[in-house]
């Protein structure tokens, strides 16, 4: 279970992969990919001057951010103002470390591909997730400003209040799979079809809630400068920088989440996973030394499709006002979250 | 290797929550409060009870000190305020408190079997096993305290029903 059981060196080799990869490789992907896909909907090039397709453009980017002046508040309290945006990004990189992305077969043994596979793996991205309200709400608060104070806990209570739906839904997921480790949810739905189609209303909930979690159109407040003040309006250079590396880094997260807990994370298709390709083939997918990472890349681009729906999302639907956000999870997506965990009780119990 | 980790958690515990009373700004102590919380949790999980180290997170991280940040934010409290010494107050209050502690601490530690020898079953600190125990040999307890959180949560409810309509 904890990492001390295995040899230090893969743990650390696997910890700087993981963690390289989301950060080094999907970030900065991820903002290229807004920028040309935003582009690519309203009918512009989009970057196209740095590298080949622009691919350079994000490096030029933060080669700008870091040289422009930092502002600091006069007033600001020093400490807690420096920590706000790493706090932001903190949580987004830590909940990773519990996504497995792929399986091995090592000495007989199906193993997933992650970091920790922790016993309590659903609910230990949960609650790293509500960790993220603390960037949020000391952002606004140590910039010593009337406005981003509003607009922390305006912020604050948005990301409190999208919890709820989600660990409805979350909890749904749980009694379906009867676990909460994620290789264990993913195997579920390797034999009992995709939960997807066994809580439809729970996965409607849960990419509602996220799109809030991550502070994404519709639900991005903080980022309607033109008509609303958020938190991180006091920022500027890399520090205003990492609050949307963070969301980015979040978007990744919990598209790898979906994915794991809707779509039957790396399996092949519903009723249909690797294994019974494997079978078809003749030989196991899993220990190949090749083929292993078809599952893999399998997961990458499921995890891929649902980062594009972000961004698609956000260059489709209008921003909500700050009213209908809140009724919008009291009263609409925590109900219909209790009747889908209701339903769910009722049809494990029938089930089993 | 586990009893280094096990020091550098517990040392850094004792560290924070040093500074939640030590630091003059309430904000900073409840983020210490935080920080502390997060070591205790990583003991949790060296001790391979992860259900215990996560809910250390989810609940006190992640809910209750927001809520303290939050009323601190709301209360706006003002640095001459902050300024005011009151350390021998504290002192007294602290040293009373820290009695208090000790003489727990001392009768735990001599509960404590004298043994090193204690097993543990595998599905120690699991989900699974900890839901079990929960509503096995705990049931009753545990809706009882369910019924205490259910008529806090209609508390408030009604309070707040209560000072619209005046």
């Amino acid at each position: 279970m904890l990492l001390f059981e295995q040899n230090w060196l893969g743990a650390i080799l696997r910890i700087l992969i993981s963690f390289g990869a989301i950060f080094g490789v999907l970030v900065y992907m991820m903002v290229w990919a807004e920028r040309k896909i935003s582009a690519w909907i309203q009918d512009r090039i989009g970057p196209n001057r740095v590298g080949p397709f622009g691919l350079l453009q994000g490096l030029a980017d933060g080669i700008k951010f870091i040289f422009k002046e930092e502002i600091k508040p006069q007033n600001c309290h020093r400490f807690l103002y420096t920590l706000a945006p790493f706090l932001a990004v903190f949580p987004a990189v830590l909940a990773f470390g519990v996504v497995p992305f792929g399986a091995r077969e090592i000495g007989g043994e199906i193993k997933p591909l992650v970091v920790a596979d922790i016993d309590a793996g659903i609910l230990f991205t949960l609650s790293i997730a509500s960790l993220g309200v603390f960037s949020i709400l000391l952002a606004g608060w140590s910039s010593n400003s009337k406005y981003p104070v509003i607009g922390g806990l305006r912020a604050g209570a948005q990301v409190i209040s999208y919890e709820v739906p989600m660990g409805l839904a979350v909890l749904a997921v749980l009694l379906l799979a009867g676990s909460a480790r994620l290789s264990d949810i993913v195997t579920m739905q390797n034999t009992h079809g995709w939960f997807l189609f066994l809580c439809p209303l729970g996965f409607f909930v849960f990419l509602s809630s996220i799109f809030a979690e991550t502070n994404r159109l519709p639900f991005d407040l903080p980022e309607g400068e033109t008509e609303i003040v958020g938190y991180h309006a006091e920022y500027s250079s890399m520090k205003f920088a990492m609050f949307f590396m963070a969301e980015y880094a979040n978007m990744i997260t919990v598209s790898c989440l979906t994915v794991l807990m809707f779509f039957g994370g790396w399996e092949f298709l519903p009723f249909c996973g690797w294994n019974q390709v494997s079978t078809f083939l003749g030989r196991s997918i899993y220990a190949d030394p090749i083929l292993w990472l078809v599952p893999t890349i399998w997961f990458c681009l499921k995890v891929f499709f649902f980062l594009f729906l972000f961004i698609w999302v956000r260059w489709t639907l209008p921003r909500f006002r700050y009213d209908q956000l809140m009724a919008l999870s009291w009263k609409k997506l925590i109900p219909i979250g209790v009747v889908n965990l209701v339903t769910t009780i009722i049809l494990v119990t029938k089930l089993s | 290797m586990e009893a280094i980790i096990f020091y550098i958690f517990s040392g850094f515990a004792v560290l924070f929550s040093l500074m939640v009373i030590l630091l003059k700004n309430p904000v900073t102590s409840a983020l210490s409060l935080v920080a502390s919380f997060f070591c205790v949790s990583g003991i949790f999980f060296l001790l391979h009870a992860s259900f215990l180290g996560v809910i250390q997170i989810l609940i006190y991280a992640g809910a209750i000190v927001v809520l303290f940040l939050y009323v601190l934010m709301l209360l706006n409290i003002k640095k001459e305020d902050l300024i005011e010494n009151k350390m021998e107050r504290r002192l007294g209050y602290g040293g009373k408190a820290l009695v208090l502690v000790l003489v727990l601490f001392a009768f735990q530690v001599i509960d404590l079997p004298t043994s090193s020898t204690m097993q543990v079953r595998e599905s120690f600190g699991t989900v699974a096993s900890f839901g079990q125990e929960l509503l096995g040999p705990f049931a009753i307890v545990f809706e009882l305290v369910s019924l205490v959180l259910l008529a806090a949560i209609l508390g408030v409810v009604a309070l707040i029903s209560r000072k619209e309509k005046g």
